[in-house]
């Protein structure tokens, strides 16, 4: 299995990845790691339906997706990981799953947020994950779409 | 240019770009139907289709994926259409000054999508007030913002610019129009890469030769290669079972839908058009949704001003959908509300929860097909017509994409009210993947199709061998007609692959076409 893109992003498989990063980067699985979703029947037939041509799609919980992607199951596939928040991220990381380096899409702005880039919005909570996830040496950059601007978000999390 | 004329067609570019925020993204800002505009304004409208089509082919990848601002063609059509007019310059010419005005395009998107942000903190001012009518100020402010930060611009540029491009261009030295016209021609390279690398994925490749051989080999032209596409997509998947993707059991339906009045889904169908409106970096379509929703939320919370007040707040938070398909978020947001209305025990956090639950997916669809398939194929083939002198080009291109614009808007909002959070389950039953597949390999088909047509890049190079000039061009042509055009295609598909910035790639293929037209090894 080679993992070719691991993307935080709240909407999970919507234009940005389908159009975008799937392929862009010749994935061929796509994996959404999420508690709320994998329990969700709907939302998961929705992922399935706006998965591209030629892609599969494991919608799953953290945990389960944990699972698949230390086994072989995938082992002959170019992989995607979705995710919603660094939370889970470091969920898979601690699961022990390789994030070297990390893109980041979506994480959106609300109340009880702080803005902490034009993509991403945390909570103090968030932040601190985040913050964990630099010490860990996760590379992480923040970009909407390929070919398009992006900047270092470890970078960003040193100024705050 | 008169001072009138340049309002005029400020005023045109800045409701082009409007047309996105509040008419639901008609594509009136679409090159091959602004460019033409202008030249009708003008009294050229022939400049206008050429310009505006070789514009649509370069741009034709430029799509804006869930808030990211790619190059912005409006700005770009209107001013390289009026000074190539103006100033009599060629098409190729109007370039030098459409290409570099779509960046300023994207800067004017941006600084309007961050003044928007202050419209949504004022909204949510209004909205703790239970304010509906604070809120449609915002709205309407907000659009003005979008509108202006267009009109003016191109106001200013087209009042004062007009001397400078003249001085401009015609300074331009013989030698090196060879150079642009050349660039010109390699250019939609660009517009053809960046979309075979939305569309592509290994298995479906062929398609994409398929396209081009019956370009290279026949005379079918795009739109007949197009059909045939559709046909062959239509067969093939007749052919093949599903395959393998698990269906998911049927699940029982959570509640009955709540009768919607048709007068309602008819408000939430016109008013659903105007999503994107104050559109902002911070919040995205919150306005415009909310807009959507406003009078039926008044309705069924008549006598219940904290409940309004509540469902206000709840919907001017973050949300984000390929416009043309808000509907069945729309209509299941009003079915949840209703029932919290009548008391049900409906969370609050569940109606946001389906709502970002939805939004995604149903922006990953609209985007593939609509966004990433059916606006640029359609726009490749009104290119080509509009190349041809043809000046129904533009019609059918915005008519076109128009009826499929609004029969979307229809059926995904009547179905999404009459069947409910079902709708959604039923999509991945009734074959709806077999939809997107044949969509993909009309799409590739059809890239193919455009890259052997009218990427029309050669080589006037001749070479003499024993005293016999041989055009190097036609050695090419024996091996396999328009095999440059495939190269360079291949060529930039495989830079995007590799991570290169459109922007990159850009000013590669300018530098490349300058240099090797200028040289005579390209034209």
């Amino acid at each position: 299995m080679s993992i070719v893109l691991i993307r935080v992003d709240d909407r999970l498989i919507h234009g940005q990845v389908a159009a975008g990063w799937s392929r862009a980067t010749g994935a061929t699985h796509i994996v959404v790691a999420n508690d709320e979703v994998a329990a969700d029947a709907t939302q998961k037939a929705l992922l399935k339906v706006a998965t591209p041509t030629g892609i599969k799609s494991s919608i799953l919980s953290v945990n389960a997706a944990a699972e698949l992607l230390n086994g072989t199951g995938l082992a002959r596939d170019k992989v995607i990981i979705l995710v919603r928040g660094p939370a889970d991220l470091l969920k898979l990381k601690k699961s022990g799953l390789e994030l070297e380096q990390v893109n980041i899409g979506n994480v959106r702005m609300a109340d009880g947020r702080q803005r902490l880039s034009k993509e991403i919005a945390a909570t103090p909570e968030e932040i601190l994950q985040w913050k964990e996830l630099d010490t860990l040496g996760v590379e992480m950059i923040a970009q909407w779409v390929p070919g398009g601007p992006s900047s270092d978000f470890n970078q960003v999390l040193g100024g705050c | 240019m008169s001072i009138f004329t340049a309002f005029i067609l400020a005023f045109i570019t800045g409701f082009a770009y409007l047309g996105r925020r509040f008419l639901g993204e008609m594509f009136l800002e679409r090159p091959v139907f602004l460019a033409p505009v202008v030249g009708l304004v003008l009294g050229d409208v022939h400049t206008g289709l050429v310009v505006g089509g070789t514009l649509e082919l370069i741009f034709m990848g430029a799509a804006a994926y869930g808030g990211s601002v790619p190059a912005n063609v409006a700005v770009g059509s209107t001013i390289g259409t009026a000074f190539a007019i103006t100033s009599g310059a060629t098409p190729e010419a109007a370039l030098v000054i459409a290409i570099p005005a779509t960046m300023l395009g994207s800067f004017l998107e941006m600084f309007a999508k961050s003044a928007c942000v202050f419209c949504v903190t004022f909204a949510e001012r209004y909205a703790e007030k239970a304010d509906t009518q604070g809120i449609c100020r915002m709205l309407h402010i907000g659009n003005l913002f979008h509108f202006l930060s267009f009109a003016i611009p191109t106001f200013i540029a087209l009042t004062l610019g007009a001397d400078y491009v003249k001085i401009l261009l015609d300074g331009i030295p013989t030698w090196l129009n060879v150079g642009i016209q050349a660039a010109g021609k390699v250019l939609p390279a660009l517009g053809f890469a960046i979309l075979l690398s939305t569309l592509s994925s290994r298995e479906y490749m062929p398609f994409f030769f398929i396209g081009f051989l019956f370009a290279a080999y026949t005379n079918f032209g795009v739109l007949g290669i197009a059909t045939l596409a559709i046909l062959v997509s239509m067969v093939i998947m007749t052919m093949r079972r599903d395959d393998g993707e698990d269906d998911l059991p049927d699940e029982e339906p959570t509640a009955a839908p709540v009768k919607i009045s048709r007068k309602d889904q008819w408000r939430f169908i016109l008013r659903g058009c105007a999503t994107q409106s104050a559109f902002s970096f911070d919040r995205m379509q919150a306005i415009g949704f909310t807009w959507a929703l406003i009078p039926y939320l008044k309705e069924i919370y008549k006598d219940n001003k904290e409940g309004l007040r509540e469902a206000l707040q709840r919907h001017l938070s973050f949300f984000n959908v390929m416009p043309w398909m808000v509907g069945p978020v729309i209509a299941v947001t009003a079915n949840m509300e209703t029932r919290k209305a009548r008391g049900e025990n409906i969370d609050g956090q569940a109606i946001q929860g389906v709502k970002s639950g939805l939004m995604g997916p149903l922006a990953g669809i609209g985007d593939s097909l609509f966004v990433g398939t059916f606006r640029p194929i359609l726009g490749g083939i009104c290119a080509g017509l509009a190349f041809q002198g043809i000046w129904l080009a533009p019609v059918i291109f915005v008519v076109g994409a128009n009826i499929v614009h609004f029969y979307v808007r229809y059926i995904t909002l009547v179905k999404g009210v009459e069947l409910g959070e079902r709708a959604f389950t039923t999509l991945t039953s009734s074959g709806f993947r077999k939809i997107m597949q044949g969509a993909t390999i009309t799409g590739l088909m059809a890239v193919g199709a455009l890259v052997g047509t009218w990427l029309n890049v050669s080589t006037p190079l001749v070479m003499t061998i024993q005293e016999t000039n041989i055009r190097l061009q036609s050695s090419l042509d024996s091996i396999m007609p328009k095999l440059l055009p495939l190269c360079i295609t291949l060529c930039v598909y495989y830079m995007i692959r590799k991570g290169f910035r459109n922007t990159s790639i850009m000013l590669i293929l300018t530098a490349a076409g300058l240099i090797l037209g200028a040289l005579g090894i390209l034209g």
